[in-house]
């Protein structure tokens, strides 16, 4: 009974979790249904999800934390354009994923020292890392764009970027689960002054969450080059964009999170999203209104976890009153 | 903590000298300005004066017209430009510097500016560090009165290049300024509509569009183009993707296309640069599409990219070769700086863009036009130093107008002797 009842309820929370992907397909089913959604669509939009769902990993314990990180795109791009100079100059992928790997661990140390060094609130600190990784990557040899040969951006097609996209999500799903720093994220994220008493040290974990997000931007800034094959560096901010999707991926996660794990709940948000835009494009719905219901749905996600954080405390005060109250 | 303190000291520090070398450097500037500005003066006091004794009638009616205009001045022209990195923005900013250079003056490029407020914003920097020269690709008609304003109080000449003004009442407003020099634009409405028919002569139908958020002055004239070519055939714009700026953004955009449009007949892009035309080409490629869906756009690429994708038909019309807009408002700035406008009125000044269809148009253009490996351009140095009055003072405007007219392939070929 026990075993049955414990089925019924993951299948539940199966469905629930994919109720939202499945509710933009029907829509957009319904309304074009016979360019809408095939097979091979599918797998393209999933395909399309995994650079964002690689970005919002490395957001993903920070936003836990309630860190904000502005500067994710701005990452990503710069750490593209050294790699497409990379890529040019060596012709080799092994060398590619080395330098993937040292910039990551530079970036993320950086990063990660700034922040907790300086104890500058994330948005600033960020957003002032945005600005400086834009303008490196504007100025750098010349500050022109890269593109490189298809042979050295299979990592940018099927299977690798589902291999890449797997051992990361892996990685951090360990991270996330099962290890003191995940756990100390969640405690964090929850109250802090708690998380201390409890033994947490959040200077520390933020640094190593900082650090983590900098290896995961890097990572996505490989596979984002390998699959456009050419990138142009982004200023003025222009590189906010690639952050806003995967920041609602994480928001979708967080709405998820009692259904199905957060990393799970990542996949779900970005294919959501990149389903949400592919249905927009197939609708023929003009640009500029897609873009409007993109941030609709930012808003609706942020106030919605807001409302139930709120819903949260309002609970435990009554609880607290209450046995207040009995005692 | 105590890391704390003593970073902090360090960045305090390191902006207190900030401070300090900006404002020395700018007086330092300055004081230079007014150097050359008085050795200028004088020059001209000089200069006047022997004319005085040559024909003192002549220079009577010559000092009233002087007063009309400013002194002549060192050009020292600010370019306002969303960015200088890619080949559009890299060498219509190096072909103005040559042709200031040619006038011994300077150049200073300003590519901070995303929206038309920090436009106005970048125009005062500009202003305030010694230009007496602006030109502008502005984002929108509505910041032009604010811009002729701040202008006319600091007795600036501008212009705008790749831009017209579309606003009737601002145009009316705008022109009235004697610091106004004019514009230097393509027809964006016509080169869209080439573009267009010919897609739509080729028998496309379906046609999903790449373009750049609405409110870009020359996107959205780019969009009524092709839009009136849609209306008059059978075309019919199925879908579009706004406001991308990337390679991987705009493969993205064409992989949803492909999926969602399955009897797309043809892409048409009203622009290609910052790596967008080669994602569009990349999902293509992915796809398996390569010369299946044909692609219109406007601005070049890469060379050799071109050349190969135009061979099998990807490409199907590309239009480009505009880098050169900027010189001809650089022109008409730099001669009303010295003193010797080309004009008394406001001049519009109007080419047409270079389109290929084939690979040789392709070969051609970027060994006779734009060959950024041999460093040969539209127009040399010597070619550039003639469109200013101080050198050649027999220039008018009739010439300057010309020039940009004769603008082509053939043309450049022809002046420096291939063909």
């Amino acid at each position: 009974m026990n075993k049955n009842n414990k089925t019924s309820r993951f299948l539940l929370r199966i469905i629930i979790s994919l109720l939202l992907p499945l509710i933009v397909y029907i829509i957009f089913k319904l309304i074009r249904p016979t360019t809408f959604g095939s097979l091979e669509a599918l797998y393209i939009i999933f395909q399309q999800a995994m650079v964002a769902t690689l970005i919002s990993l490395g957001m993903l314990l920070n936003m836990t934390i309630g860190i904000w990180d502005f500067s994710a795109g701005a990452i990503v791009t710069m750490v593209g354009i050294i790699l497409g100079h990379v890529a040019n100059s060596f012709g080799n992928i092994l060398i590619m994923i080395i330098a993937t790997l040292l910039l990551g661990i530079v970036v993320g140390l950086l990063d990660a020292s700034l922040y907790t060094i300086t104890r500058v609130p994330s948005v600033v600190i960020t957003i002032s890392l945005l600005l400086m990784y834009e303008s490196f990557a504007s100025t750098y040899k010349g500050g022109l764009g890269v593109s490189i040969a298809k042979e050295l951006a299979i990592l940018g097609s099927s299977p690798w970027i589902f291999i890449v996209s797997f051992i990361m999500l892996s990685v951090m799903y360990i991270i996330y689960n099962k290890t003191k720093l995940g756990f100390g994220a969640r405690a964090i994220g929850s109250n802090e002054i708690v998380a201390k008493s409890a033994g947490f040290n959040p200077k520390k974990i933020k640094f190593y969450s900082f650090f983590l997000a900098g290896l995961f931007y890097s990572v996505a800034g490989l596979i984002n080059l390998s699959y456009g094959t050419a990138l142009s560096p982004g200023k003025n901010m222009s590189t906010l964009e690639l952050n806003f999707n995967s920041m609602i991926a994480v928001f979708i996660a967080m709405y998820l999170s009692k259904q199905c794990n957060p990393v799970i709940g990542l996949i779900i948000g970005n294919f959501t999203m990149k389903l949400l835009s592919a249905g927009l494009v197939a609708a023929g719905v003009p640009g500029t209104m897609q873009k409007v219901l993109i941030g609709v749905l930012l808003i609706f996600f942020m106030s919605f976890n807001g409302a139930k954080d709120n819903l949260k405390e309002k609970q435990a005060d009554f609880k607290n009153y209450n046995s207040i109250q009995n005692s | 903590m105590k890391i704390r303190r003593v970073l902090c000291f360090i960045l305090s520090l390191v902006l207190m000298f900030s401070v300090i070398t900006a404002c020395a450097s700018s007086s330092k500037e300055s004081k230079e300005e007014s150097k050359e500005e008085s050795k200028e003066e004088s020059k001209e006091e000089s200069k006047e004066g022997a004319k005085e004794v040559d024909d003192s009638k002549e220079d009577a009616k010559k000092d009233d017209s002087d007063k009309e205009v400013a002194e002549s001045q060192v050009p020292k022209i600010g370019i306002i430009i969303w960015g200088t990195t890619d080949a559009l923005g890299r060498n219509s900013t190096m072909m103005v510097e040559k042709l200031v250079k040619q006038a011994g003056g300077e150049v200073v490029i300003d590519t901070s500016a995303t929206s038309p407020e920090t436009q106005i914003q970048a125009a005062e920097n500009l202003i305030s560090a010694g230009c007496n020269g602006i030109l502008i690709v502005n984002y929108s008609d509505q910041m032009l009165p604010k811009l002729s304003q701040i202008c006319e109080e600091n007795e600036v000449y501008w212009g705008l290049t790749w831009r017209r003004i579309i606003n009737d009442e601002i145009r009316e407003e705008v022109i009235k300024s004697k610091y106004f020099v004019g514009y230097t634009a393509e027809d964006e409405i016509e080169i869209s509509e080439r573009l267009a028919r010919s897609l739509a002569e080729s028998g496309a139908k379906e046609v999903a569009v790449v373009s750049s958020n609405v409110g870009d002055t020359t996107h959205d004239m780019r969009n009524e183009g092709f839009d009136n070519i849609c209306a008059e055939t059978d075309m019919e714009r199925v879908t579009e993707y706004r406001g991308g700026r990337s390679a991987p953004e705009v493969m993205e955009a064409v992989e949803k296309f492909l999926t969602g449009f399955p009897n797309l007949d043809a892409i048409f892009m009203t622009g290609g640069t910052n790596s967008q035309l080669e994602g569009a080409l990349a999902a293509l490629d992915k796809h398996d599409k390569r010369g299946e869906i044909p692609i219109a756009v406007i601005d070049f690429i890469d060379a050799d990219l071109m050349k190969e994708y135009l061979e099998d038909g990807t490409i199907f019309n590309i239009a480009g070769g505009h880098y050169v807009d900027p010189i001809y408002t650089a022109s008409l700035v730099v001669n009303a700086i010295e003193g010797n406008p080309l004009s008394d009125v406001h001049e519009e000044i109007t080419l047409e863009f270079i389109d290929f269809s084939g690979v040789e148009d392709a070969i051609d253009y970027y060994k006779y036009v734009e060959n950024d490996e041999d460093g040969i351009y539209a127009y040399t140095e010597e070619e550039l130093g003639q469109m200013i009055k101080s050198i050649n003072p027999e220039f008018t405007i009739e010439e300057l107008k010309q020039i940009a007219l004769d603008y082509s392939i053939e043309d450049v070929m022809e002046r420096h002797g291939v063909k």
